[in-house]
């Protein structure tokens, strides 16, 4: 059963990875939210009952647009707390830890961006920080492609020992 | 790319978290070809160790936000 499902996802992910990111993208704009989704709706096809196995096609855009309205709702949330606390300082208290917490990791990742090699950390900022491909990155520091990628990989490495996840 | 051929082999597999990371930074890259994404469905079919560190990496990385704070400000003060 393990293996008719491994194959089941496989063949899945092969004709329906790319029209998924299509279609969220085209409810969302934001890339990167669409790609974050698009990751999560595929991580959860593994804690399928079988019975969901009738149709996994449907299930999979099912689990995409639920978590793509919850991110919705949840970032709305997100912003009347942060309007509401901003408007109110007599209540700022979650607020107020919430900040501590966002510039403590902030100050982390800092940091760790600083051990990095210089190309390194260029190319890293370049990506995370500004949207910039690959290809377009590649071009700014004049590097191949697959050094930008080793170089990404490298940073990720490296904030993951750094930031402990 | 020498990775790639580490990632399908089978002689010294890769840590997961370490095949994660790999696999994660392809999928951003410009050219994925369906071959490879069917090689990355695959490994994370494979187990839920795969599953568990792919999610890890995602979850990083969406940590990482805080990169684009500190672009946006060493952008202004240049």
């Amino acid at each position: 059963v393990a293996k008719v499902r491994a194959e089941l996802f496989v063949e899945l992910f092969r004709e329906q990875s790319v029209p998924l990111i299509k279609y969220l993208t085209s409810r969302f704009r934001d890339r990167e939210d669409a790609a974050e989704i698009a990751q999560e709706a595929w991580l959860r096809m593994f804690r399928l009952d079988d019975a969901d196995l009738d149709n996994p096609k449907a299930f999979l855009f099912q689990t995409a647009s639920n978590l793509a309205i919850d991110r919705v709702r949840r970032s709305s949330l997100e912003q009347r707390f942060t309007d509401a606390t901003f408007a109110d300082d007599d209540d700022g208290h979650p607020s107020a830890e919430r900040t501590v917490a966002a510039e403590e990791s902030l100050s982390v990742v800092e940091h760790a961006l600083t051990e990095l090699p210089e190309k390194c950390r260029q190319a890293f900022v370049m990506h995370r920080g500004q949207d910039m491909s690959y290809v377009e990155i590649a071009h700014a520091l004049g590097v191949s492609t697959s050094m930008v990628e080793k170089y990404i990989i490298r940073a990720l490495r490296h904030f993951r020992d750094r930031l402990d996840a | 790319m020498s990775f790639g051929h580490t990632l399908a082999g089978t002689t010294r597999p890769l840590a997961a978290d370490d095949a994660a990371v790999e696999w994660f930074a392809r999928l951003r890259s410009d050219a994925v070809d369906a071959s490879e994404r069917a090689r990355f469905a695959a490994w994370l079919a494979a187990d839920a160790r795969h599953r568990d560190a792919f999610r890890r990496i995602v979850r990083l990385w969406r940590q990482l936000a805080a990169v684009r704070a500190i672009a946006a400000s060493s952008a202004s003060a240049d």
